[in-house]
C-alpha cells in the first residue's frame, strides 16, 4: 500500500507586480517541466502570498534582485529571483528548494501511478457488488452506508476488473484506454456489454474467483507434490491465462493474488461488509420516512 | 445610473490544466499545445501533474476549487472526460456543482477547441467534450463481439474468440 501525502508540492511562478513576466516559450517550458516532475504549478498574476497555499514551498520570478518575503499558511516560502537564469537553472533551483518534501514523480522507480476506481455517483445504485468483489479493501462505505472508494492506493495498477462487476457501468478508471471505463458516456451497447460479462463467466464455467481458487489449489497441490516452486508458478501462470484474457486482468495481478484460503477469507469479509452496508441502507430507508413524517 | 439595466459583473474565471503526467491517455501533442496556448495567453492559471493523483490524496485544494465554483467563479478544467473529472472530485469529497464548471476534454478535442473553451469560454467546446466519440465502427464491432460471445458453447477457449 502506498501512503499518500495530502498534497504534491506546489511551485508558484510569479509574474505580478514587482516582477518581469517570463518570455512566452520559457513560461510554457517551465510549467511543463515542473508538471512532468510531479509538482503542482500556479502561474500567478496577483499577490504571490494569495497564490501560495500550505503546499507551496517556493516562488520563483524575475524580481530584478528584489525578491519579496512570502509567507504561506504554515511556513515561510523560499523566494528565488531567477532573473538572468536559464529554465534548466530555474528547475535546478526548485528541485534544490524542495529538500526532502515527498514528491510522487512520474517515471521514477518508486512512483505510484494513480490508478483506482472512480465512481459515477449519478449511475451508482449502492448495490455493493464491487465492495464484495474487491479483495484489496479499496472500497468502503461512508456514514450513510453509501459506497466510497476508501483506499485508492490499494488498487492494483492497470487492473480494471471491478468495473466488470458493476451492473450499472458506474465504475470508471480514467486512465483506461477505452470507453466507457475511461469515463466516456455510457451507451446502450455498453449496458448490453454487461451481458458479455455474464457470458464470460459462463465460458469460464462459473464464478471467476471460484475458478481462480480451483486453479490455484491445483497449482498448490502440484507444488507440494513436486516441491518445485518454479513449476508451480509456471502452472499457475498457464491456468490463469484464460482468466486474464477474459477479464482484462493483468497477469501480474493474478500472480500476486493471495493464497486460495486467503482469497476465501477476504471474500467472506468483503461480502460481510457489503451485507452490513445494504442492511444499513435498508434500515435508513425504513427510518427515513418515519423520522421525517410530522406524526413521528 | 442611467435608465439602462446594470450589467451583472463578469464572473471570475479560474483555469486548471491537468498534465496527466502518469499516463499517455491524453495525446501528447494536444496536452502540449494546450499548455503552450495557456502560457502564451498571459493569464494566470494552475497546472497539476495529475488530477487523479490529487483526487486519490483528497487534496483539500479540490474542495477550494469546488467551493469557488459554487460561489460564482467559473472553473474551467482542461483534462479528460467530464464524467471522470466529476467522479474524481466526488471521490475527493468535493463534488462539483451542476453549474459554474466547464470541463474540456483533451482526450477527444483538438487543442484549438480546448483553448477556445478555456480562454474564450466557447460553450460549444464544453458540450463537445461530453459527447461520445464519433466512432460508430467501434460500437458496431463491440456489438458483434457481444453477439458472437453469446452464441459460443461453454468452455470455448477464449483465445479463439473473435
Ligand atoms: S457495483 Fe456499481 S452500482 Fe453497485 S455499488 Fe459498485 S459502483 Fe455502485
Ligand atoms: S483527470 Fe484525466 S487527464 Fe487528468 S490525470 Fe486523470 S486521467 Fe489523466
Amino acid at each position: 500500500m502506498t501512503t499518500l501525502a495530502p498534497r504534491q508540492p506546489r511551485v508558484v511562478l510569479y509574474e505580478g507586480s514587482g516582477a518581469e513576466p517570463f518570455a512566452g516559450a520559457e513560461r510554457a517550458e517551465l510549467v511543463a517541466a515542473f508538471l512532468d516532475r510531479g509538482y503542482s504549478v500556479t502561474l500567478a498574476h496577483e499577490g504571490a502570498a494569495a497564490a501560495a497555499d500550505e503546499a507551496t514551498f517556493v516562488v520563483v520570478g524575475r524580481f530584478a534582485g528584489q525578491a519579496p518575503l512570502v509567507t504561506a499558511a504554515e511556513a515561510t516560502v523560499a523566494v528565488h529571483d531567477c532573473s538572468g537564469r536559464t529554465p534548466a537553472e530555474v528547475i535546478g533551483l526548485v528541485d534544490g528548494a524542495r529538500g526532502n518534501r515527498p514528491l510522487n514523480a512520474p517515471g521514477t522507480g518508486d512512483s505510484w501511478k494513480p490508478w483506482f476506481p472512480v465512481i459515477d455517483p449519478v449511475r451508482c445504485t449502492n448495490c455493493m457488488q464491487c465492495l464484495s468483489f474487491c479483495l484489496f479493501d479499496v472500497y468502503g462505505v461512508d456514514a450513510d452506508h453509501r459506497l466510497r472508494v476508501e483506499n485508492p492506493s490499494n488498487c492494483k495498477v492497470n487492473c480494471p476488473a471491478c468495473s466488470r462487476v458493476c451492473p450499472e457501468v458506474a465504475i470508471m478508471f480514467p486512465k483506461y484506454h477505452a470507453g466507457p471505463i475511461d469515463g466516456a458516456p455510457v451507451s446502450q451497447t455498453d449496458v448490453g456489454r454487461e451481458k458479455m460479462k455474464v457470458d464470460i463467466s459462463a465460458l469460464l464455467g462459473g464464478d471467476i474467483y471460484a475458478r481462480l481458487k480451483e486453479r490455484s489449489a491445483e497449482a498448490k497441490n502440484r507444488f507440494s507434490r513436486e516441491r518445485s516452486a518454479d513449476q508451480a508458478l509456471a502452472e499457475r501462470r498457464r491456468c490463469l491465462t484464460k482468466l486474464a484474457d477474459a477479464a482484462a486482468i493483468p497477469r501480474e495481478v493474478l500472480d500476486a493474488l493471495p493464497s486460495p484460503e486467503e482469497i476465501l477469507r477476504k471474500s467472506a469479509e468483503a461480502a460481510k461488509r457489503a451485507a452490513a452496508a445494504l442492511a444499513g441502507q435498508a434500515a435508513a430507508e425504513a427510518i427515513g420516512p418515519a423520522a421525517s413524517s410530522p406524526s413521528a | 445610473m442611467t435608465g439602462s439595466e446594470a450589467q451583472p459583473p463578469e464572473p471570475t474565471v479560474r483555469m486548471l490544466y491537468c498534465r496527466c503526467a502518469f499516463a499517455q491517455v491524453v495525446p501528447a501533442d494536444v496536452k502540449s499545445a494546450v499548455l503552450d496556448g495557456l502560457a502564451a495567453a498571459g493569464r494566470g492559471f494552475e497546472g497539476v501533474a495529475d488530477l487523479c493523483d490529487m483526487a486519490a490524496r483528497r487534496d483539500p485544494h479540490l474542495a477550494d476549487l469546488a467551493r469557488l465554483a459554487k460561489e460564482g467563479t467559473t472553473l474551467r478544467i482542461a483534462a479528460c472526460w467530464p464524467r471522470a473529472v466529476r467522479g474524481l472530485f466526488h471521490l475527493a469529497d468535493s463534488p462539483l456543482g451542476e453549474t459554474g464548471v466547464e470541463i474540456l476534454n483533451m482526450r477527444t478535442l483538438p487543442a484549438e477547441r480546448v483553448l477556445a473553451g478555456m480562454l474564450d469560454g466557447d460553450t460549444s467546446a464544453v458540450a463537445e467534450s461530453a459527447a461520445a466519440r464519433d466512432d460508430a465502427t467501434a460500437e458496431q464491432a463491440a456489438a458483434s463481439r457481444i453477439a458472437t460471445l453469446g452464441k459460443l458453447p461453454p468452455n470455448t477457449p477464449l483465445g479463439e474468440t473473435p
